[in-house]
């Protein structure tokens, strides 16, 4: 019969280690209560700090029913069995199990209650660095606790029990290793778009609240000095601190700065009691603080070991909730939880590493164009001068006078093109699409923007050296007069106008001396198109929608005159569009280059 | 009095003749450290233009401003002003115009979070067109904090 129970039993259990590990505790204790003669089974785990045991799953007991989540003494027949080292049974007419509530036992008429230890023999649970292991070196990994009624072949269960704990080990690890891949996708899918690091720590942190059900979490990192530890990401900090205030300098006793400098986790499941100097910056909870762990975040980016290696910072976790029907009460870390966090703070670790250099590098880039944007700035502001306030110069020969404006427009043209470039990078490294130029609000189109075009148009001429532009306005300019106000602000829409205009200069026909441009429009309730038309060299079939995608430039248009481009304008015009809840797309015409700029009217 | 306060003289030498031109008097200093302590006094129709992205005295033992607190000296322009609203509390916050032409994010959002935090007020060095547009905007907030607005 013991042989016939457990082929039956590890047949489920093969079934079932492919799901998480809730799903496969759960499809465990139900095999066991559906082949053995057993009416209800309890799955406890230990903290291997203490060695408390906290119930991680239930089979036919409802939660009411459970003296306590969390056992910590002696008082039940699951710690001592745990602390004997061996199967224990006990007959429930002459005690109690210490489980569930008396009454629920005399209610059901369980006879009996059996706990077995689960023992961790040769597993490996993780090969996680060494110094999360320490924490792993668990003689046993749980007790399973089943309750029986009257029962002709309880004698049997005892030598079953004994026979399928490695098995039952063993699943139970294969599952908590498959519930780490889980974590790992959850961690990808959330932070995939993000764009700088501390978006990414803030959405990783999310993921172990929804997964893990962690009450507070915050990641610290050490800045450049390796002096200051600062926060870069909180589920929320008592007292709601501003965020560059919250930081521990590396002489501070407290168990964050410890374990930032020395790379040992540390974790304890009563925080107020073993470290009770833990007022500064603590995360807001809703429970009394108890449940604590915090581990390294380690250095991967440097060719010795991490582990010899400073750590980066660490990821601090505050009071562990059971999942049990969406109970709150807090518990202890099991050593599962603690498996699952250390990958955690290995995955943040990693991820940090990369994104930390790319950001230093943003960071040198910005130091390169701040020189050049300073002196482009010192130049034409003194061309500015010039131009302003001629009573300053005395020009004895007017050929340099009047070469003076056009200079200027090159100058001009210099700045918004690296004004442009530095708006489309601070889109791509800020988690908000980057800044508008502005609040967005009410914009009057014509006045404001459409009538500016013309003289815009000729001083980029200039440097673009393009035939004359010529904006018309179809079918008159008076149609134009009563446009209903948009949404937007004026310097993004003058921007992107500004934008279609040099494109089309740019890429007019080489061999004609003017260049039209067309505008016209189009009202509906909800929205104003204008239709910016030119007819210059156009766009090639099938590159409709590469024209929006940053850094692309079709071949016609990198043999235009003047040579360069950087291929970033439109898609940062329709970047800026969006923004103001319109868009900006490309029409195909047979003769021409229209696009559409969609404007969202103010209702 | 208007007080500038940024380092980088070539680039704001027209800026400064533009408010002179306006008929302001202008002081000029170039680093936080010396612009601490030379204003001595502020009064309420004094105004300050001051850089983020502020020097400080090139001799670290002699600066009150640390490379740490500072941010690598990225926002020492926040820490002079903080100092400056403690050793005049009297002084609008009104009076006060920040700029930078800085374009990472994490200072660009400490920035906000500070403007937010005293309500002053803070404009990117490329918003403005021209001097005269600078010199426009400067006269603005001058004529409205002389409204009351």
């Amino acid at each position: 019969m013991t042989t016939e129970w457990k082929v039956s039993f590890l047949e489920d259990a093969n079934r079932a280690v492919h799901l998480g590990l809730a799903e496969t505790t759960s499809s465990l204790l139900k095999s066991l209560c559906t082949i053995l003669p057993i009416d209800a089974a309890l799955f406890y785990s230990v903290d291997p700090v203490d060695n408390f045991l906290i119930l991680k799953e239930r089979h036919n007991i409802k939660r009411p029913e459970i003296s306590s989540i969390e056992k910590q003494n002696t008082s039940n027949i699951a710690t001592r069995a745990l602390s004997e080292k061996q199967v224990l049974e006990a007959n429930l007419l002459d005690t109690r199990s210490g489980l569930i509530r008396s009454q629920s036992e005399r209610k059901r008429g369980y006879e009996k209650v059996i706990a077995v230890p689960i023992p961790r023999k040769e597993i490996i649970i993780d090969e996680a660095h060494k110094s999360v292991c320490d924490i792993f070196d668990l003689p046993y990994l749980g007790v399973l606790c089943v309750f029986l009624g009257p029962n002709d072949e309880s004698d049997q269960l005892v030598p079953f029990f004994n026979s399928i704990t490695e098995s039952f080990a063993q699943y139970y690890v294969a599952a908590v290793q498959r519930e780490k891949q889980r974590l790992r996708k959850a961690v990808v899918d959330r932070t995939l778009r993000v764009k700088d690091l501390n978006s990414f720590m803030n959405k990783a942190l999310r993921v172990i609240d929804d997964s893990l059900h962690i009450e507070g979490a915050s990641i610290f990192l050490w800045d450049k000095a390796q002096k200051i530890l600062r926060l870069h990401a909180t589920t929320g900090i008592r007292d709601s601190p501003l965020m560059e205030d919250v930081s521990y300098t590396e002489d501070e006793k407290r168990i964050t700065v410890q374990v930032a400098c020395t790379g040992k986790a540390s974790i304890t499941t009563n925080i107020l009691r073993d470290h009770p100097d833990t007022g500064k910056y603590g995360e807001t909870v809703k429970h009394q603080r108890q449940s604590f762990a915090a581990f390294p975040i380690l250095n991967w980016g440097i060719m010795e070991e991490p582990i010899n290696a400073r750590p980066l910072g660490v990821v601090r976790l505050v009071n562990k909730c059971t999942a049990i029907e969406n109970s709150e009460t807090v518990v202890s870390f099991t050593w599962e939880d603690l498996v699952l966090l250390s990958f955690f703070a290995e995955l943040v670790g990693i991820v940090s590493n990369y994104m930390r250099r790319a950001e230093q590098e943003r960071e040198t880039f910005e130091q390169v164009i701040h020189g050049l944007k300073s002196s482009i700035d010192a130049v034409a502001g003194n061309l500015d001068l010039f131009v302003n306030h001629p009573e300053f110069i005395t020009i004895t020969d007017s050929r340099f006078w009047y070469r003076l404006p056009d200079t200027l427009a090159h100058i001009n043209d210099i700045r918004w093109q690296v004004r442009r470039t530095l708006a489309w990078y601070r889109i791509h490294s800020g988690p908000n699409g980057g800044l508008t130029n502005g609040v967005n609000g009410s914009v009057k189109l014509t006045g404001e923007v459409l009538t500016k075009l013309q003289v815009l148009a000729n001083q980029m001429a200039v440097p673009l050296n393009a035939g004359s532009p010529r904006i018309i306005f179809s079918p008159s300019y008076d149609s134009f007069k009563n446009l209903p106000p948009i949404f937007g602000n004026v310097n993004d829409v003058q921007n992107v106008f500004r934008n279609l205009i040099e494109n089309a200069l740019k890429y007019s026909k080489p061999d004609e001396s003017e260049c039209k441009i067309v505008l016209n429009y189009r009202i509906n309730q909800k929205f104003l198109e204008v239709r910016v038309t030119d007819y210059g060299i156009g766009i090639p079939k099938g590159l409709e929608d590469w024209i929006f995608v940053d850094g692309f430039r079709c071949d016609n248009a990198k043999r235009r005159r003047p040579g360069g481009g950087s291929g970033i304008g439109l898609p940062y015009s329709k970047d800026r569009m969006q923004a103001m809840n319109g868009d900006l797309y490309y029409e195909r015409s047979s003769d021409a280059t229209v696009f559409v700029v969609k404007f969202q009217r103010i209702q | 009095m208007i007080y500038f306060i940024d380092e980088d003289t070539s680039q704001t030498s027209h800026l400064r003749l533009e408010l002179e031109l306006s008929g302001n008097a202008v002081k000029h200093y170039k680093d936080a450290d010396t612009a601490y302590e030379a204003i001595c006094e502020l009064f309420p129709n004094d105004f300050l233009i001051v850089d983020v992205m502020l020097a400080a005295n090139p001799d670290e033992t002699k600066s009150i401003y640390g490379r740490a607190e500072s941010d690598d000296y990225k926002t020492t322009g926040l820490l002079l002003l903080e100092k400056l609203f403690m050793k005049f509390p009297n002084f609008p916050k009104s009076r006060v115009l920040l700029i930078s032409q800085a374009s990472i994010l994490r200072i660009i959002e400490r920035i906000q979070s500070f403007c937010k935090v005293y309500g002053v007020v803070f404009k990117g060095k490329d918003e403005f067109e021209s001097n005269a547009d600078f010199g426009s905007t400067v006269q603005r907030m001058l004529d409205n904090d002389k409204e009351g607005k």
